[in-house]
């Protein structure tokens, strides 16, 4: 069976096509904004303008033209309504002029599920990191549930708007990191409650530490201490529901200290540790299919209209 | 000759002897973080999980702290399971205890820190333990957010008996708490808020 999967939560248009046994092509765009935060409205016009060549490319490496595919898939929930929409008439549009059955999906879960697929583990406790989302999620009595989040802001905006402070362009995470290698500690607040973390206070005070510090000092400082505290809380999470595995997906895990501060937590407590590829981890079709796929054959009909603020526990999951 | 220890628990942060009628915990070092950090959060929280059981104990029951060294904190034994694996068969009483005790360590402005149903024990009577995140705060937006916490580890955990859990500590937390309701109001502000609007 062959799905064809479209993303469009935010500010990423992207298409996989995959099978059963294969991911035949993983497609996508991003929106990079000059500076400051995303527009939703040129974030959406930006989709819009790519969706028709991220189609072709997906189909095209695939080796696959819209006749061989058996089922649409495409992100319904949740994300920004404007970027939502792009995706939805997408897939609409191909599902309706070539007869194919459409499937809605949920964009939290399908990170979750293609971790599952390529990994090969079969109940972790998912750290899911990405510029709105920080949450960690394990599968309890038939769903996914959220057993920690952020309660104020996501991770990736976190390191964004200090980047946007800083004067670091647009993503900052990578050059967060690289500055990072050559820092030295400054204390930081350090803030977890039970299995939640919280980012905004500790934004304010490297704010008020920027024309103080070196900023690689506080690149440093800011790395180690918020992965501790999402290292931590997952760590709680695995305890607390007494799992053996960490899966760590979204944009965040692109970073290498985190990984490695993952890595070594697991190894402490016996547990095992994995991530799915980078193009994988970050926003990405592939996983809409993958998703759709396996709603498809548990017999889920699922929902064709969008919804920005569904959430991870509202889905109930009939594939496991 | 070495006495014999045996390691009842790997919690998030510390790992769990008992021996004779107590329990010794040892926050152990991570290395995933730094030594800056590691050292700092387990002096602190061993020094606040020392006080606030002390301070705790005059209001709920709490295991007796025995002795405190810099990363180890030797406690009475609690005999009993952990609220976490026995929820299915505890009574209304003991959940209507959960929103007294939060209600009574509120009243004095300790917050838990990490109120879950692995940190509560169930014995002959209901205990608090690991106030390793706790704090003392007289502040409605820490009470909410404990609130938070323990609402969150139901609902995730026990998502078959949150609905009537939670009703029921509710109550109990208003009734035992004369200043429950504005914490609760500010609850509904705390959770308005984690809630996305625009996530990308
Ligand atoms: N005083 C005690 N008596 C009996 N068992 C205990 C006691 N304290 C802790 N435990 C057991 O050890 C586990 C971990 O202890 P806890 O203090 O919560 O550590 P952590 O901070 O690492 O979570 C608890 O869930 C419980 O099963
Ligand atoms: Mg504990």
């Amino acid at each position: 069976m062959i799905v064809l999967g479209i993303e469009s939560t935010a500010h990423t248009f992207g298409v996989g096509v995959i099978t059963e046994d294969e991911i035949l092509s993983n497609a996508k765009e991003s929106y990079r904004p000059e500076k400051g935060g995303i527009h939703p409205r040129k974030a959406s016009d930006f989709l819009a303008s790519r969706a028709g060549s991220v189609i072709r490319k997906a189909l095209t490496t695939a080796g696959a033209g819209m006749e061989d595919v058996d089922l649409v898939a495409f992100s319904r929930s949740p994300g920004m309504g404007h970027s939502l929409r792009v995706g939805s008439v997408a897939a609409k549009t191909l599902a309706y002029e070539f007869n194919k059955p459409l499937i809605g999906v949920n964009h939290c879960i399908a990170h979750v599920e293609i971790g599952r697929r390529v990994t090969g583990m079969n109940d972790p406790v998912v750290l899911y990191t990405s510029g709105a989302n920080t949450q960690v999620i394990a599968f309890q009595g038939g769903r996914y549930r959220v057993f920690g989040e952020t309660i104020d802001m996501g991770i990736g905006n976190f390191i964004d708007s200090f980047a946007r402070y800083a004067g670091i362009p647009f993503p900052g995470g990578p050059r967060i990191e690289e500055l990072a290698k050559k820092g030295k500690y400054v204390e930081l607040p350090y803030v977890v409650k039970g299995m939640d973390v919280s980012f905004s206070g500790i934004l304010t005070n490297l704010r008020q530490k920027l024309k103080k510090h070196e900023l690689e000092d506080l690149c440093y400082s800011l790395q180690e201490t918020v992965f501790a505290m999402m290292v931590e809380v997952s760590e709680r999470a695995l305890a607390h529901c007494q799992k053996k595995e960490l899966l760590i997906t979204g944009g965040v895990a692109a970073n290498k200290r985190l990984r490695e501060m993952c890595r070594l937590m697991c190894k402490e407590r016996g547990a095992g540790f994995k991530a799915p590829p980078m193009d994988l981890c970050v926003d990405n079709g592939v996983m809409i299919a993958e998703l759709g796929l396996k709603m498809h054959k548990a017999g889920v009909k699922g929902e064709v209209n969008i919804d920005q603020g569904e959430r991870t526990d509202e889905v109930e999951i009939k594939w496991r | 000759m070495a006495v014999k220890k045996e390691l009842i628990a790997q919690g998030a942060e510390s790992r769990l002897y008992h021996y004779r009628d107590r329990v010794i915990k040892e926050r152990v070092r991570k290395s995933y973080r730094i030594k800056q950090i590691d050292i700092k959060l387990r002096k602190q929280r061993t020094k606040a999980e020392a006080r606030n059981l002390k301070k705790a104990a005059k209001l709920i029951k709490v295991p007796k702290v025995i002795d405190v060294k810099k990363f180890r904190i030797i406690m009475e034994y609690v005999d009993g399971e952990v609220l976490r694996d026995v929820i299915s068969t505890t009574s209304r009483e003991v959940i209507k205890q959960v929103g007294e005790y939060v209600a009574l360590l509120h009243s004095r402005d300790i917050i838990h820190g990490d109120l879950t149903t692995s940190n509560m024990i169930l014995g002959d009577e209901l205990f608090f333990i690991d106030f390793g995140l706790s704090e003392i705060k007289n502040s409605i937006e820490a009470k909410a957010v404990d609130l938070h916490v323990l609402k969150q580890a139901l609902k995730s955990k026990h998502h078959k008996y949150y609905r009537n859990a939670w009703r029921i500590i509710k109550k109990a937390y208003l009734e035992s708490y004369k200043e429950g309701e504005g914490v609760l109001k500010r609850l509904r502000r705390v959770e308005a808020r984690g809630r996305y609007k625009n996530r990308g």
